[in-house]
């Protein structure tokens, strides 16, 4: 049997890559892991059979250029499966075209050689069929979700091919918030904040509470908040244990993005919002008079 | 220097798409079609660069059929300065279009091409990362700045850990996030001006590409839907909920 080659992206955390061990296992018997970064995971689900370290120094980032010649020289074999998000959106396209090999990405259900996937932002889905001896393909982790037991893991080093690292430099928000992809609760707002000095106010209520901090599209749009917390179809696909939208209307392409939450509580001061039409609770009301009650001592 | 500009004919971006009969396809006939929103970004990015760059030449190009003559004419009326059709069926697999693209653009001479970040129909995100995989060219994906220097091109890419800054060299190919611009409003006089200009068109066959499909689409479905919950009415009880879940 073919094995499954998981590439760990740079960022993701142990929840996300036990959801990504999981549709692994749906496409293969034999796991191994591969982690590109700084550091590899100390631990990793007992089901895979080994984890191979590629490190690079903490502040160089590689390119989808560097990235794809690493796996190109040292896994040659195996289908080649990795998250959804920017990176594999760079990655897995590029690597896919040098190979020769149409890939499969966003893939929310797998069995194999049939999968499915989400288009026009979420509305439909596709279901495919793949002929392919090896897939190359990315999942999102929301659509995979199952918990395993960890066991240490030794990584084995791969020695440094001659790449030079590129020049990009990241500019990144210093975060006193959890990350997105993984909160338990995210705290999310939309167009009904109305200014960037009110958004303070939820990411203030994010921080009170240990939430994860989201946004619509509009409220990126209107620049009350950096592009790195967009949830939806252009953005972040989340699906936190609950999710609490305030003054988000619920665009197809937000709910796109946040649908598959566990609980879904939506406060909005139009009665018709489409988002009620997705919340487990709705409030029809002032998402001010809300906040301020949350952060009242 | 010169800039293609990928632009792709879709459903409006408002009209939800209805699964046609046949199972496995989406209805077109009756609906509101457009510019695929990125497309149109990308195509704004390059007009806005030509008017601060009078040597810069526009080529709009899509792959399709003679239904796909009026998104180039609109190409053309925003500001494109001549426009390609690849003769060839438009729902191909977008490795093979890839092949298709890098084949056409090997022959010409290129120094930008400039794409949006997906189509919001397949929603596949993939073009712009096959073309410099296969043309070897440097790429920008999800760019929400472009400033073109001398010989190299600084830009910002929207990324999942935030903004990245980067220069990257020519030729190129980038792709544009939704914050890139605003594109313009086209007036019907230039809308009428387009309409007798040519349409260059390129035979599949003349391209010369070798590729075999392994993945075909089965069927089309509809999401499972989320059952409607409660309203609240009370805000005390609302605040009750909240702080027993945000604990």
């Amino acid at each position: 049997m073919t094995k499954a080659i998981m590439i760990i992206p740079p960022h993701a955390d142990s929840l996300n890559i036990q959801y990504l061990t999981r549709a692994a296992q749906k496409i293969s018997d034999h796991i191994e892991a591969v982690a590109i970064g700084p550091k590899a995971p100390s631990s990793l689900p007992k089901v895979i059979d080994k984890l191979w370290h590629y490190p690079i120094d903490q502040k160089s980032e590689l390119s989808t250029e560097q990235c794809y010649q690493i796996i190109n020289t040292y896994f040659e074999q195996g289908h080649l499966i990795t998250l959804s998000g920017t990176f594999s959106k760079e990655l897995m396209p590029f690597l896919a075209a040098k190979l020769n090999i149409m890939p499969m990405t966003d893939v929310i259900a797998i069995n194999t050689p049939h999968f499915k996937r989400a288009i026009f932002a979420g509305n439909i889905i596709e279901s495919i069929t793949s002929s392919q001896e090896r897939y190359v393909l990315s999942v999102r982790p929301s659509c995979f979700k199952q918990e395993y037991e960890l066991s240490p893991l030794n990584a084995h080093i791969l020695d440094p091919l001659d790449i030079v690292s590129s020049d990009q430099s990241l500019s990144k928000e210093n975060s006193d918030l959890p990350d997105l992809l993984s909160a338990n609760v995210v705290v999310s707002g939309g167009r009904g904040f109305a200014s960037e000095e009110n958004f303070k106010l939820l990411h203030q209520l994010a921080k009170h509470y240990g939430a994860g901090l989201g946004a619509s599209r509009a409220a990126v749009d209107q620049g009350y908040i950096a592009n790195d917390h967009q949830v939806g179809q252009t953005g972040k696909i989340i699906a936190p244990n609950v999710y609490i939208a305030f003054g988000i209307s619920g665009a197809v392409q937000h709910l796109a993005g946040m649908k598959d939450s566990g609980t879904i509580i939506a406060v909005n001061t139009d009665p018709d919002a489409p988002i009620f039409e997705y919340a487990d609770i709705g409030y029809c009301g002032d998402l001010f008079e809300v906040i301020n009650r949350l952060l009242a001592p | 220097m010169k800039i293609l500009v990928t632009v792709k004919k879709t459903i409006d971006y408002n009209v939800q798409a209805q699964i046609a009969s046949d199972g496995k396809s989406v209805v077109e006939d009756g609906v509101k079609m457009g510019f695929n929103p990125f497309c149109e970004i990308a195509l704004e990015e390059a007009i806005r660069i030509a008017e601060k760059h009078p040597d810069v030449e526009i080529t709009a190009l899509t792959i399709g059929g003679d239904t796909e003559h009026d998104i180039l004419r609109k190409s053309m009326a925003m500001g494109a300065h001549r426009s390609v059709l690849i003769e060839a069926d438009n729902t191909l697999d977008t490795l093979h279009k890839a092949k298709i693209l890098s084949a056409y653009i090997a022959k010409e001479h290129y120094d930008i091409i400039l794409m949006g970040k997906q189509s919001i129909d397949g929603d596949h995100n993939h073009i712009p990362q096959m073309l410099s995989a296969l043309l070897s060219w440097d790429m920008g994906l999800f760019c929400s700045e472009i400033e073109i220097k001398d010989k190299s091109i600084f830009i910002k890419r929207e990324v999942d850990e935030g903004i990245i800054s980067q220069t990257i060299n020519l030729p190129c190919i980038l792709s544009s996030d939704l914050r890139l611009n605003t594109p313009r409003f086209i007036p019907l006089p230039k809308i009428i001006q387009a309409k007798t200009k040519p349409i260059e068109k390129i035979s599949l066959n003349s391209l010369e590409v070798d590729y075999t499909p392994e993945i075909e689409r089965t069927a089309l479905s509809l999401p499972e839907k989320r059952q409607k919950g409660e309203m609240v009415e009370d805000l005390d009880q609302l605040i009750e909920i909240l702080k027993g879940v945000l604990k």
